[in-house]
């Protein structure tokens, strides 16, 4: 084999080489998808007579810092409230900081930061350090994403909301699905989910700072629907 | 010798490709979850989510993942704010009421998942949210979605 032979041999192994590599990266991160779906309209069969008499209400669950709520949940398959089950919500702590350890951010904004992490504008991180817990027989998967921070007038239109920008759970999956999480029976879940808000806005609103839980996620790992929510909510001071 | 130093050089570039590809430059990509029941807006009812941050000109993800729900004709509305409920974005038309966005709603069935088209970053919007109708009434319906996607 002469020395032409062997570079050109070298320069496709390599350019294979990185190119599996790159599908494979993207893959695991999401950015690429292999499901296939198809788009077109078709019948619609999904209805069922069981289904169609289910009836639930929308969930919406504001806590303020040290508050405990208590979300309900069933199955609308089976529509029967003996199914209902709990899972507890605490909003233990919500901090601001400039600094964002052990928070894996998915994406920036108008933030900007240093080789860090540490923001050095006029932006700061608001860390919401929220528990959940699980009180069914089941494990069900939900959807940290689904926790929005809620600031200003809360309990009004005029409520700000700030939309998840990560939390302290590696990401060793699809950044697609990072964001869902699975909750085993009676087991405490807590996490430190990241928002990032204008300094002013902190400022003005530093007193009515909190989250709020607005929709859940009822399958168990095989995607076998276990439970949904919601039938209803209640909110009690720590 | 020439051609072995292009390759190694063709080599490395193609290495480092892989490392800048960070998770930011991504996008706001990763899913959350909207849920609702259709008895809660009457089906048929024009509905949409709290809208998220858009960082690219990308297509807006949506999987109508319904428990008990069937198909949706959806839509993306915009806005440059998070805590508004957005207007509907021009590729969609108008606000056509009852009727929710009046033109290129996107048909979701059950279990599919849609790339919706947008002018939202285009046209200097920071919010996409989903507009949404769901085809059957007194049922639950979830689905997830994400305002920017690759």
């Amino acid at each position: 084999m002469n020395k032409s032979h062997f570079t050109w041999m070298l320069t496709l192994f390599c350019t294979i080489s990185i190119t599996l590599l790159v599908i494979i990266y993207l893959l695991q991160q999401g950015v690429i998808n292999l499901n296939i779906s198809s788009n077109s309209p078709t019948p619609d069969k999904s209805s069922s007579e069981s289904e169609e008499n289910a009836q639930e209400y929308f969930c919406s669950l504001t806590l303020t810092k040290g508050a405990v709520g208590t979300v309900k949940w069933f199955a609308p398959e089976i529509y029967y409230i003996e199914d209902a089950f709990d899972c507890l919500i605490r909003l233990n702590d919500i901090t601001v900081t400039k600094e964002c350890k052990d928070i894996n951010l998915t994406y920036t904004l108008d933030e900007i930061t240093d080789g860090n992490g540490r923001i050095i504008n006029d932006y700061s991180y608001v860390i919401a350090d929220i528990t959940f817990c699980n009180k069914a027989t089941q494990p069900f998967n939900t959807c940290v994403g689904s926790v929005s921070l809620v600031y200003g007038e809360l309990g009004t239109s005029k409520v700000q909301l700030a939309e998840i920008r990560g939390y302290d759970a590696p990401i060793d999956g699809s950044l697609k699905s990072y964001y869902m999480v699975t909750l085993e029976p009676n087991k405490e879940y807590t996490y430190k989910i990241a928002y990032v808000i204008k300094d002013s806005e902190i400022e003005k609103n530093k007193d009515n700072l909190a989250v709020n839980f607005t929709t859940a996620y009822g399958k168990d790992g095989a995607g076998t629907i276990l439970k949904a929510p919601v039938l209803y909510k209640q909110e009690e001071s720590k | 010798m020439l051609k072995r130093i292009i390759s190694i050089v063709i080599t490395l570039l193609c290495v480092f490709s892989i490392f800048a590809l960070s998770t930011n430059a991504a996008g706001n990509i990763s899913d959350t979850l909207h849920s609702v029941s259709a008895a809660q807006n009457s089906g048929g009812t024009p509905y949409c989510t709290s809208l998220r941050a858009k960082t690219d000109d990308t297509s807006v993800y949506v999987k109508n993942s319904a428990i008990s729900g069937g198909a949706m004709s959806c839509w993306v509305n915009r806005s440059n704010s998070a805590s508004s409920g957005g207007s509907v974005d021009r590729f969609y038309g108008v606000d056509a009421g009852e009727f929710g966005a009046s033109q290129n709603q996107k048909y979701v069935p059950k279990g599919t998942y849609y790339y919706l088209p947008n002018y939202v970053y285009e046209d200097g919007y920071r919010y996409a949210g989903v507009g949404f109708i769901m085809h059957i009434e007194g049922v639950y319906y979830e689905f997830l979605w994400s305002p920017d996607s690759i």
